[in-house]
Formats: C-alpha cells, structure tokens, sequence
C-alpha cells in the first residue's frame, strides 16, 4: 500500500478532510482518531486488503500514520 | 448514460426513472436498487426483504447504495414491518457489515439505519432487539472485540437510556450479557492458558483497592465516590489503599480534586511510557497487567456498567466489585460483590441477588444562593406558582409523567412548570403543545439544579425514573415533593424512603417524626400509589399554602437526620468493600 493510499484510508476512516491528513499525522492531532476511530481505521486496511489485521497488536497499537504504513510495509 | 436522482420518497417518480433505466440497458444494480425502494413505499415488504437479500448477496456493493436502502429503512414506520424486514434480512446485513465490511462502517450504518436519539422508542427496541444485540453477538463471535464494545456502549446509550429503567437494562443486559463474557473468558484463556491461579500470592498488609471510571470528570457518581474517599482521608478512618483507573479523558476538577486526597490515577489510555493506547480492549487489557503487577486486591467498578462484563471476565483482580448507582438488573458469576448506593438496608435481595446496600450522605447537598440570585431567576414568574421537575429529558419523556404533569397544569391556574435538559426535548414540547399547556411551561435549558431547586414551590418528581440527587436538593431547600411510590419499574427516593419507614428498619423512628407518617396524623409524605393519586396530592399542595410550608419542612428535616453525615455512610460503604462475605 502505498503512502497516499493510506492517507486517502485514514481520512475516510476518520471522517476528516483529506488534505489534512499526511504521513506525519498522529492521532492525538485529531479527536476525531479516538478507539472508536482507530476500529474504523483498522477495519478499512482489513477491507483494503481482504484480510483480518484485528489481532495484529503492531497495527492495534499504532498511533501515527507513520507507524501504520511501517508495520504494513513488513 | 444520463444520470437519475432517487428520490426515495417519490415511489411515481422512482417507478418512472426504472421503466427508462431498463429501457436503456442500465446497470442491473440500479434497477434492483429501485426496485427495493418501491417495494418498501409500497409496503411489500416480503418482496422488498426477498430483493434486499438478492443486492446483499452480490459483490461489493456501493457505500451511496447502501446508504439510500438503510435511510428507506429508517423511514418504516410501523413497528411489525420494520421487525418483519430485520428478522428477515439480518443474516446478509451484518454478514456484509462485519464479516465483507461491504456496506460502510459500523457507526455509520446504526446511524443511518435509525438507531440514533432521533427515532421513535418504538423503533429503537425494534432495532435494539432484532439489529444491534444480534449485531453486538455476532461482533464478539468473529473476535471483533472493539466492535463488539462499541456495541454495547451504543446499545446502552441508545436504548437503555432512551427508556431510563431497570427493567430496560435488565431486558437489553440479558441479551448480550452471554456473548460478551465469552469473549472475555476466551481472551483469559489466552491469556493464561496454563490456568495458573494468578493470585494466589497477594499478602498485602492494607488492601489495595483499584476504582474505575470510564472518564475523567466530576458527574455525581464520581464526587459521590470522590467524597467518600475524602471523608475516609480526612478523618484518618480509611482502612485501604485506593487507586482510581480512569479508561479515558482528563479533566483538571477530576485529577485535581483526587490528587488533593493523595489518591493516585492511572490513565489507561496511554503506556508506561506515555504512548496514547487507542483500542478500548487494549485499555482494558492495561487495566488487568496494572492490576496484576500491582497485586490489587479489589476491583471496584464504579459507574455504568459498560465494559465491565468483558473486564471481569479476564479477571483483573481476586475480589471484583459492583458498585452501583443507578442499575441492579444484572447478574453475572464474574461479579463477586454487589453494592447499592440507593438502600438503607445493609443486605437485600434484589432481582434474586445479594446486594449489600448504602447510601451516600453530603455535609450539603445545596450551595446556597443568596436571596437577590434567588429573587432574579425566580422574578419572571413572579404571581405564579412554580412547579417543576429537575432532570434531563430521558427522565422526563414518559408518556405517564407527562399526562400526569399536563392534568395538573389544565387543573390549576396560575402555575408555571420548568424543565431542564441539555436541549429541549421535542418528545416533551410537543406533548406540551397538543396539550394545550405550552404557555404554562418553561424551559429553562441545563441549569443549576442546586439554584434551581431553591426556587420551586413544588418539585414533580419524575417517574418511572425519579428525579434523584436534584429531589434531596429540592427537599433541603424546604420544597415540597411529589413522588411515586417505588414498585417495579418506578424508582424514586422512594425505594430508600419507604424501607427505612418500615417495620423493622433502624430508621422507622426518624422517618415516621420526619413525615409524621403515623395513623391519625396527615401524612407529609407525599408519595403516590397511581398517577391519579399523584395528581391529586399535587393538587392538595398547589391549593394549600400551609400544607406547602409543613412538607417542605418535613423534607427538610428527613434531610437533616438522614443525608447529611458523610462520616457514617462512608463507614458502610468502607465495611461493605472490606468484608469478606
């Protein structure tokens, strides 16, 4: 997945304007990006790629875009 | 292909718009969309169910599709056909929420499918009952355990606070109850999967008692518990070590008020090393490795009981506590003491369970207001009597409470009645109008019910749910209350007031000189078996000055003798959480 793709996910996820989200964006920069934003962020990656990342406690624990894109990068 | 509007409520429109889309080879997906639609505006629903499962059964369909079928659903208004649409379509709609995540995402959908405040109560325990709880189920079954929380806090705050009863969280807790502590016991497993006895080795020397709370703030079930650490703290009484584990949220009145006690908090959403821990299950989970390395003794769950079934079934301490202050309409084996902050009996069966009970006391439960304040808000009503309930509208939004209320102000001139909410509730003001009593009422918005309290003549407590906290802030004030005797559903002070009068009770004497509720002596006591004896008993006051002035000095002194000594119920409450039974 690509950075902006995940950009792109992240703000649908989270209900927030696309250009405000970037690979810098942390979750405390949004309220928006709360536990029940982040299940919205987790399950559209698990849409994205077909997949079941609910267990995925590197994914679970992220709290940055920065972070999600390294640990799905692996 | 030239685009189409739908617009769902025009079914000729819709009928024409197919007729030209299949005559112009257009998307099947379309055309089924449409047909779906006319369908439910016709109220065919066998066939609209029969085609909801056909679109439901196809590849991925769109989120702007889906939102037009779940809005069409949200606008069925007879309560037998949306169950009959549900029942018969659920098994593809969460297959596609929850497992093809092929719909949009779970919040949205409930929102949009009519599960929010804006729905009739009909229709919300239509999609409670049949939806959200099957939902909520299957959630934990497929391991979306943060679904699966999320959840259970939309199904209390959408259902169960919609109707503001035990009996509706009974009802909605019996549902999903099952589902969630199977979660939680299979996480443990997990966890402990050598089913090592985790604490077997605690040998504190004073035990360590951990108190949750979902958020940081100073609502009433907080500063009730606040006080009671206080009271223990100042008067050297207290026999434990407490730590509050708070789920989420800061506020500086919350961190300020327990850290001037020398109460520790830890926040649970972040680690050790200040990291933000989003997921509410992880939380949880920090809640249980805390505890563990802490070798707490007691865990006490001191507000709603959301999450903690999933909580104590991963066992986060050897003693789990319930300390409740509202609900009791919950059995669980994960529970192994049940407190009751509404009783003035020390050990009662409630709903077949053992509950061990107390109530809290304050030094005052009213700031005072000096008179010119008192005056100014009061002056708008001036040369009228001033009735009024103080609580939020979930309380206030029974249809029998409100019939009752309007019978009183048709009954009497000269009356006003106030009434508080965050917002004005529709549900009440439109009572009020088709009523005819609009121009005898107020709302007054979220106001200070301690001010407020002070300027009623009359405080209508509010049934089936009193008014609680604000109904003790009425009678200290010398305002006389109108109250429903508590059975069943209906909970007011009653349930604390009318034991303590009986046979038996260490507190008959002072109840009885209080209310003078003794045979031969009227009664200053003014609870009511029935709606039509409640607005009797309103009437008697409104037409009597005299018998005004002597029930608000009843409540005052019942006030006096039994909710104001900090000391003794912050004792009970300690023996309760200290006692090994």
């Amino acid at each position: 997945m690509q950075q902006e793709q995940l950009c792109e996910l992240v703000s649908r996820a989270i209900g927030v304007e696309r250009s405000s989200v970037d690979i810098e964006t942390k979750s405390m920069d949004f309220p928006e990006w709360d536990s029940l934003g982040h299940i919205n962020v987790l399950m559209a990656i698990q849409e994205h790629f077909g997949e079941s990342f609910q267990e995925d406690p590197a994914l679970a624990s992220a709290v940055s875009v920065k972070e999600l894109y390294e640990v799905l990068q692996k | 292909m030239a685009s189409i509007s739908i617009d769902i409520n025009n079914i000729e429109e819709l009928q024409k718009n197919r007729i030209a889309l299949e005559n112009n080879g257009a998307d099947k997906k379309v055309i089924l969309l449409i047909d779906i639609l006319v369908s439910m505006k016709t109220h065919n629903f066998e066939e609209c169910c029969h085609l909801i499962n056909r679109w439901l059964s196809q590849g991925h369909t769109s989120e702007d599709h889906s939102g037009i079928i779940l809005t069409a659903i949200s606008q069925i208004t007879q309560e037998d056909d949306l169950r009959f649409l549900i029942t018969k379509t659920r098994k593809l709609l969460l297959r596609n929420l929850l497992e093809k995540k092929s719909l949009m995402n779970v919040p949205k959908f409930f929102h949009i499918i009519g599960f929010n405040k804006n729905s009739s109560e009909e229709k919300i325990s239509v999609l409670a009952d049949e939806l959200v709880s099957h939902a909520l189920i299957r959630a934990f079954g497929l391991k979306l355990i943060d679904v699966g929380l999320y959840l259970e806090n939309l199904y209390y705050q959408e259902f169960v606070t919609r109707f503001e009863t035990d009996k509706a969280f009974k009802y909605g807790m019996k549902k999903i109850s099952n589902a969630i502590e199977s979660s939680g016991n299979e996480l443990f497993r997990k966890l402990n999967p050598h089913g090592v006895d985790e604490f077997t080795h605690y040998d504190n020397a004073v035990p360590i008692v951990g108190i949750f709370f979902h958020n940081a703030s100073m609502l009433a079930h907080i500063e009730n518990v606040f006080i009671f650490l206080k009271n223990l703290t100042e008067n050297s009484n207290l026999e434990f070590a407490p730590i509050i584990f708070c789920l989420g949220g800061r506020h500086p009145a919350f961190s300020d008020a327990f850290s001037s006690i020398g109460v520790e908090i830890v926040y649970l959403d972040e680690d050790s090393d200040g990291k933000p821990i989003l997921l509410t299950s992880k939380r949880l989970l920090r809640l249980r490795e805390i505890c563990l390395a802490r070798q707490v003794d007691k865990l006490i769950w001191g507000c709603l009981s959301t999450y903690m079934l999933f909580t104590f079934s991963l066992k986060v301490a050897p003693e789990q506590i319930w300390w409740s202050q509202k609900w009791t309409g919950l059995s669980s084996s994960t529970i192994q003491k049940s407190i009751y902050s509404f009783s003035s009996k020390l050990k009662q069966k409630i709903n077949g369970d053992q509950w061990l009970g107390g109530w809290f006391q304050k030094e005052s439960w009213l700031k005072h207001a000096d008179a010119k304040k008192i005056q100014d808000v009061k002056k708008p009503f001036e040369g009228k009597l001033v009735l009024g309930t103080l609580a939020r509208a979930q309380k206030m939004n029974d249809v029998r409470f409100l019939s009752a209320v309007t019978t009183i102000l048709k009954l009497n001139e000269n009356v006003v009645f106030l009434w508080t909410g965050r917002e004005e509730d529709k549900f009440v003001d439109d009572f009020f109008v088709e009523n005819g009593v609009k121009q005898k009422t107020k709302f007054v918005g979220w106001v200070d019910t301690s001010l407020y309290a002070q300027i009623l003549d009359i405080l209508l407590d509010s049934f089936p749910s009193g008014n609680g906290i604000t109904a003790i802030q009425a009678m200290e004030a010398r305002v006389p209350v109108v109250t429903r005797k508590s059975c069943g559903e209906i909970r007011t002070w009653d349930q604390f007031i009318g034991p303590s009068a009986e046979k038996g009770s260490i507190h008959q004497r002072q109840v009885l000189d209080a209310f003078s509720i003794e045979n031969g002596k009227e009664s200053l006591y003014h609870c009511a078996t029935s709606e039509e004896e409640y607005i009797a008993m309103a009437n008697r006051l409104i037409s009597d000055p005299l018998l005004r002035r002597k029930s608000g000095e009843a409540g005052e002194k019942f006030v006096n003798l039994m909710m104001k000594s900090p000391s003794e119920s912050s004792k009970i409450f300690q023996k309760h959480i200290l006692s090994s039974e």
